[in-house]
C-alpha cells in the first residue's frame, strides 16, 4: 500500500515539478533573457529555481516558489524514509503494480542487485591490482567514470558504462570486479546472455566471488531459467551465507517454482538480515504468515 | 569612426550581456548561488541524492548539464580523465564553482572592482554567450553518441 501511494506521488511530484519548472523557465527567457533561460536549462534547473526566488516578489510569483520547493524536497525526505532504491524504481513500479504480480517479482528481483557491494569492491580492490598491471591513473579513471554511472540500484547510461568497463577490461583484463560490473551494464541493456557470460567470467578469475553468482543468477531469472538462477544463489550464499539480497534473490526464485515453504523461509532469512522487501512484497500478496 | 564603435559596442552589449559580473555585484545572490553549487557537489559527493533535473527525471532526457555535478566531484578527486570523460566542461564548472565561493569571500569593495572588470571581459569576449554555445553543441553530441 505505501509503495502504491508513493509510487504515484513520485511520478506525480516529478510531472508537477516538470510544469512548474517549464513556467519558470518561460518568465526568466522574457525577463532575463536568453542566455539566463539557456542557463536554467544547462544547470539542470538550479539556476531557474534560484533567479526564481531572486524575482518572487517583483514576478509575484511566490506560490509558485512555494509549490516548486515543497515538489523538489518531498522526493528527498520520501528517499530518506523509504530508500534511494525503491524511490529509482517508482516510474517503473506504477505500471507494474497495475499488473500482475508476477511482473512486480521482476521488479523486485531486479532491485536485488547489488550496487553497493559491487561498487565498495571495485574501489576497494582496483587501485591494488591495477599498480602492477596497468597505467594506474588511466584504469582507475575509467573505473571511476563508469562507476559514476550507477544511480539508484542500475546505471543511468548502461551503454556508456558498458564502454567505459570495455575500457577497464583493456587495461586490466583479469579484473573479476570489471567483468562482474560490466554484467550489471548489459544486465540492465537487458542483454541477458552477455551479462551471464560477464557473469561467468568474473567467477573464473575469482571462484569465490559471492556477488557475481548473485547477479549472474539475476540474469538467470529474468531469462526464466529459475533452476540455474536457484544453483547461482546457493552458490552465493555458500560463500557469504549472510548474503540478505541472495537470501531474498533465492526467495523469488523458489516463488516461481510454486515453492512457496522455501520461498518464505528464505525472504524471512533476508529479513532478519536487513532486506525486507520480499517478506513484505509476500505478506502483501497473501502467503508467508 | 567614432559612431562606428558606438554602434560596435552596442551591438556586442547586446549578443554578450554581462551574466556574470551582475551577479559578482551582490554578495547574497553570490553567497546563495556558492553555497548551491558546494552543496550539491558536497551532497553527490557523498553519494546522496542531490538536486534532480526535472528533464531526466521526468522525459528520461539528459539535459545539457546533466552529469556536471558528478564530473566536478571527479575533477576534484584528480581524476581529471574521467571527469571529461564524462562531462567535457567539468573544468570550466568547477572554475566558475571557485568563482562563485571566491566572490563571496571577497570584501565590498575588491568584490565591486572584479565584477567591473569582469563585466568589461564578458562583454568584449562573449564568454558566457560562447560557452552556453559549446555546451549546447556537445550536448547535441553527446545525445547522439548515445543513441
Amino acid at each position: 500500500m505505501t509503495e502504491m501511494i508513493v509510487g504515484i506521488l513520485f511520478p506525480l511530484l516529478s510531472l508537477v515539478g516538470l510544469i512548474v519548472f517549464i513556467i519558470v523557465l518561460i518568465k526568466q527567457f522574457k525577463h532575463g533573457g536568453a542566455l539566463q533561460g539557456i542557463l536554467g536549462i544547462i544547470t539542470c534547473g538550479l539556476w531557474t529555481f534560484i533567479w526564481g526566488w531572486i524575482k518572487h516578489k517583483s514576478l509575484a510569483m511566490t506560490k509558485l516558489m512555494i509549490l516548486w520547493t515543497i515538489i523538489q524536497v518531498t522526493p528527498l525526505i520520501l528517499i530518506g524514509v523509504f530508500g534511494a532504491a525503491m524511490m529509482g524504481q517508482m516510474y517503473k513500479m506504477v505500471g507494474d503494480l497495475a499488473g500482475d504480480p508476477q511482473l512486480m517479482m521482476k521488479q523486485d528481483q531486479k532491485r536485488t542487485v547489488n550496487p553497493r557491494l559491487n561498487r565498495n569492491k571495485a574501489g576497494a580492490t582496483l587501485p591494488k591490482r591495477t599498480v602492477n598491471k596497468a597505467p594506474a591513473a588511466n584504469n582507475s579513471d575509467w573505473n571511476a567514470a563508469a562507476l559514476a554511472l550507477w544511480q539508484n540500484g542500475q546505471y543511468n547510461d548502461p551503454a556508456k558504462a558498458k564502454k567505459y568497463w570495455d575500457q577497464a577490461i583493456a587495461a586490466n583484463p583479469r579484473l573479476a570486479e570489471a567483468y562482474n560490473n560490466r554484467g550489471l551494464a548489459f544486465y540492465n541493456l537487458k542483454q541477458h546472455q552477455q551479462a551471464i557470460e560477464d557473469f561467468s567470467q568474473a567467477i573464473r578469475i575469482k571462484p569465490k566471488y559471492a556477488e557475481a553468482y548473485n547477479n549472474r543468477g539475476n540474469a538467470y531469472y529474468a531469462l526464466d531459467q529459475y533452476r540455474q538462477a536457484e544453483a547461482d544463489f546457493n552458490q552465493s550464499l555458500q560463500f557469504k551465507p549472510k548474503y540478505a539480497r541472495a537470501h531474498l534473490n533465492r526467495g523469488l526464485a523458489f516463488f516461481q517454482m510454486q515453492k512457496v515453504t522455501e520461498s518464505c523461509s528464505d525472504f524471512k532469512r533476508a529479513c532478519d538480515l536487513g532486506d525486507c522487501d520480499g517478506l513484505q512484497w509476500a505478506k502483501q500478496n497473501g502467503f508467508c504468515k | 569612426m567614432k559612431a562606428n564603435r558606438i554602434n560596435m559596442t552596442a551591438v556586442s552589449d547586446q549578443l554578450y550581456p554581462p551574466v556574470l559580473a551582475p551577479v559578482m555585484q551582490s554578495r547574497w545572490i553570490i553567497a546563495l548561488l556558492g553555497a548551491a553549487t558546494v552543496i550539491q557537489v558536497a551532497v553527490t559527493a557523498m553519494d546522496l541524492t542531490a538536486w534532480q533535473c526535472p528533464l531526466k527525471l521526468t522525459l528520461g532526457v539528459a539535459c545539457p548539464g546533466c552529469g556536471l555535478t558528478r564530473a566536478i566531484v571527479l575533477l576534484a578527486q584528480g581524476k581529471w580523465q574521467a571527469a571529461v570523460h564524462l562531462h567535457a566542461f567539468a573544468p570550466v564548472g568547477l572554475g566558475i564553482g571557485l568563482l562563485l565561493v571566491a566572490g563571496t569571500l571577497l570584501p565590498a569593495k575588491k568584490r565591486h572592482r572584479v565584477a567591473v572588470r569582469l563585466t568589461a571581459f564578458e562583454k568584449r569576449s562573449g564568454i558566457v554567450f560562447w560557452l552556453i554555445i559549446g555546451v549546447l553543441i556537445y550536448w547535441i553530441f553527446r545525445l547522439m553518441n548515445h543513441n
